[in-house]
């Protein structure tokens, strides 16, 4: 059991910040001790992302001052908090792609004291093996990082983060890329590091993350801490969690209604077990496809959208053979496409909330390419009532909202249509709780109203929640299927993605 | 380095064999280029047998040295994620400013002023750049116009043709070994490019910035700085470019080579590196600078007149992105 030191190895004391009109922080004061993990909780746009980029380095306070060991001092870049030990892993990838892995994790630690000092090739290579080999991880050296799995990717973040041997260490929703081996692994590593006597300062939104790592929590709630505190005991823990989850309700709520005809089939899967070689999508269904990140899941919905080559995979729509070539081949046959990364592959940063909803909308509101403003306006406004958005003007950068209402606002341009097939990639990846049960109702209403419905998220509980059923998904074959899948099913198919039912399956594939 | 410092490598049962060394492979798309060159060069000399003599090689040589030079400096702003639309006029100011400097600081002083003007000129362009946030093909387009400018201004509009004889005979013509002192010295701005690129901390972070400049700026690397820095490059290229082409051509012209900006970025890009930034390196800049000047020399010699010269640098440019994208698409 640590012992709280008496100064703080960072802290920031009655911080404010704002983006334009929007006050991310406000007078924030949060202390941060020599191992032991701090954990800021709180919903998308509560501001902890914030508190890290500001003792990251990566934004200056507008207001108030951070302290390192009991001193003021100006953070007025990463380097400048680098050099006090300070280290950060952002939420979104922050690798270079055309370097290598050895050039990622000593990017920034040359230690240069000129533009023309020269590199150490050898004794980054050593120290790289050295570092990954203490966390007991293996990587290429000399493999350009574009190449690697996201959530290697990922993994190599918190990797290059600790290649500066840092004192603190910030992770900002460190296990959002990840699968569940990777946050196993990054739970190990945490624990590790806190030993060795590193504060670490850990954003995330989940709950069970907290309980399993925390000494302290700050819930935080538009741009203020609501309250810290130590976790140490289970009856805190259950505090923690019935004063975030708000009412959530995870459980596996099974819908009534009865599946319809069937509206796309994939067949010629492979399976262990032989008979799932074939897996159907019926009206008013919400399927799952769970598996770890790069599992081949992902293929099957992008080959669904003509994102991707179908390889031996066969779909059938209604019934047809069905090989769209690409995504506005599939949605003229009634395929709409929610995307992962919102960021990058879902928002048009620099437009207004009104243009991204109705992006794909603006057929019913032309007149010979004429765009009807006030027709679509009024539309949008109705649209953004029905997604339940929380937002100023529909004329406002799309950017003013938080990630839960921007995620609403992409899910409505995904829903507009009268698609048949809506295939979703981790509807709330990023999103508040109660973002996310708007997000749920919204689609478990899509279904009853007869669509049919893939999903994909990396997000367990919410995959048994919303699914009616659930395929786990290995390297590109099927294990098994979990219909209806309930909370006692979560062993079993943890175990069917990491491979551990393998031996078993393939047991029964031979009796 | 420091990371090692405080703890010792831990050896236990569950470390995992370190992998294997990914050997670079040889990839048959890297032997277009080569065999392409070797190809035109054939064609060429089946076509007009002086191509191959030694006299033509050195010519062809001495004409190519001032776009091998630029186009170093061209690579460092693209490979770094920008452009440089300066070169040209960063070449003539340079090359005005030093000549009429040599009256008073000498012969070595006046060529000393012209890579001096190229890198303040680049450092300049570079700062506003970097740290004003600014976009790389404006604010060299618009320095262009103010380089340009000033050459003009200064040189009242006619070209300056007191360059010192020593200097026309020492670079302009001279030669060790039958190679040209022009080429001798541009192979000195490569090779020390590529050490730069390949061997320095800057060089790593111009990879960096080029390929994600947010991921550079969230490892720590200084980003605005190393920014100019690229352009100060360029800009000194351009000067080093300027010495050449003055004491080859025995005058500083206003307007010096007014094409070799849009020259420059066709080799780089035919020479296979991608106009997004963040890989390639000099040998791509030999390629891309072979084939153009190859092109240059043959048309010269077959009699084509310079119009369809132009033509034929704007039909390349064009081929050259559209291979740049079909390379993307592959990888």
């Amino acid at each position: 059991m640590n012992l709280v030191p008496d100064v703080a190895t960072v802290e920031v004391r009655r911080t404010s910040k704002s983006f334009g009109p929007t006050r991310a922080l406000n007078d924030v004061s949060i202390a941060f001790h020599a191992g032991r993990v701090h954990c800021i909780l709180g919903e998308n746009g509560a501001g902890k992302s914030t508190v890290g980029k500001i003792v990251g380095g990566l934004y200056a306070p507008d207001d108030g001052e951070v302290m390192v060991d009991g001193r003021a001092v100006a953070l007025r870049q990463v380097g400048d908090a680098r050099r006090l030990g300070i280290a950060m892993v952002y939420q979104e990838l922050s690798l270079v792609a055309d370097l290598t892995v050895r050039e990622n994790i000593c990017l920034g630690t040359e230690g240069a004291r000129h533009p023309f000092q020269r590199l150490r090739r050898r004794q980054e290579t050593e120290a790289c093996r050295a570092l990954l080999s203490r966390f007991g991880l293996s990587f290429d050296l000399d493999a350009k990082v574009g190449t690697l799995p996201v959530a290697d990717q990922q993994l190599l973040e918190i990797v290059k983060a600790l290649a500066q041997n840092p004192r603190v260490l910030i992770l900002d929703e460190p296990t959002a890329m990840l699968g569940l081996v990777e946050q196993q692994r990054l739970m190990e590593i945490i624990g590790e590091l806190k030993t060795q006597g590193i504060a670490i300062i850990f954003v995330t939104h989940h709950v069970e993350e907290v309980v399993a790592v925390a000494d302290e929590v700050s819930l935080m709630k538009d741009g203020r801490v609501v309250e810290s505190f130590p976790v140490t005991r289970e009856t805190e823990t259950a505090f923690v969690v019935a004063k975030l989850a708000g009412g959530m309700d995870m459980t596996a709520s099974h819908r009534e209604a009865a599946p319809g005809r069937e509206v796309l089939r994939f067949s010629g899967l492979r399976s262990r077990r032989g008979r799932l070689a074939a897996i159907s999508l019926r009206e008013r269904e919400i399927v799952g496809l769970y598996g770890v990140v790069g599992c081949g899941r992902e293929r099957m919905a992008h080959a669904s959208v003509g994102l991707a080559s179908p390889g031996d995979i066969e779909l059938m729509l209604w019934g047809r053979n069905f090989r769209p070539a690409n995504p506005q081949v599939a949605a003229r046959h009634g395929v709409a496409y929610l995307p992962s990364g919102r960021a990058a592959n879902g928002i048009l940063p620099n437009r207004s909330i009104r243009e991204n909803l109705m992006l794909t909308q603006l057929a019913g509101h032309q007149i010979a390419g004429f765009l009807r403003h006030r027709r679509e306006a009024d539309h949008a406004e109705r649209q953004l009532a029905r997604l339940r958005t929380r937002y100023a003007d529909a004329a406002d950068a799309i950017t003013s909202l938080s990630g839960g209402n921007q995620q609403k606002v992409i899910l409505g341009r995904c829903l507009a249509g009268d698609g048949s097939l809506i295939v979703l990639e981790d509807p709330t990846a990023g999103v508040d709780i109660a973002a996310k049960r708007d997000i749920h109702d919204l689609i478990r209403a899509r279904a009853d109203a007869g669509a049919a419905v893939l999903l994909i998220s990396s997000d367990l509980q919410e995959t048994i929640a919303l699914c009616d059923v659930i395929y786990t998904v290995i390297d590109g074959e099927i294990v098994d299927e979990y219909r209806p899948p309930s909370h006692e099913d979560e062993a079993a198919i943890v175990a069917d993605i990491l491979g551990h039912r393998e031996q078993e399956a393939v047991e029964a594939a031979a009796s | 380095m420091k990371m090692t410092k405080d703890q010792p490598m831990t050896t236990s049962e569950t470390q995992p064999a370190a992998p294997a060394r990914s050997r670079r492979r040889f990839n048959p798309a890297d032997a277009v280029l080569p065999a392409l060159i070797v190809l035109l060069a054939a064609g060429v000399g089946i076509a007009e047998p002086k191509f191959l003599t030694g006299s033509n090689l050195a010519n062809l040589g001495s004409q190519i040295a001032p776009l091998l030079i630029v186009s170093v400096g061209q690579a460092f702003a693209i490979i770094g994620g920008g452009l440089d639309l300066s070169i040209a006029a960063v070449m003539s100011v340079a090359g005005v400013v030093g000549i009429l400097a040599v009256p008073s600081l000498g012969i070595v002083g006046g060529v000393l002023v012209m890579a001096l003007v190229g890198l303040a000129v680049g450092l300049v362009s570079g700062a506003i750049i970097a740290y004003m946030r600014t976009s790389p093909l404006i604010v060299t387009l618009g320095m262009a116009s103010v380089a340009q400018a000033i050459a003009l201004i200064l040189a009242n509009g006619v070209p300056i043709y007191s360059v010192p004889p020593e200097l026309t005979d020492a670079i302009g013509f001279g030669a060790v070994y039958g190679i040209p002192a022009s080429d001798l010295i541009a192979a000195g701005v490569l090779i020390f490019a590529a050490v730069i690129l390949r061997g320095t901390t800057l060089g790593r972070y111009i990879y960096a910035i080029g390929s994600n400049r947010a991921a550079a700026l969230k490892s720590g690397v200084n980003v605005p700085f190393h920014t100019m820095l690229i352009y100060g490059l360029s800009g000194l290229t351009a000067g080093i470019a300027a010495i050449v082409l003055t004491a080859w051509v025995g005058a500083a012209q206003p307007t010096a080579e007014p094409g070799i900006t849009l020259e420059s970025i066709a080799a780089v890009v035919l020479g296979g590196i991608a106009l997004t930034g963040g890989s390639g390196g000099m040998i791509h800049v030999i390629y891309g600078v072979l084939i153009l000047g190859m092109l240059s020399n043959a048309m010269n010699m077959l009699g084509i007149s310079s119009y369809f010269q132009i033509l034929a640098v704007g039909i390349v440019i064009i081929i050259a992105v559209v291979l740049d994208r079909l390379r993307r698409k592959e990888s």
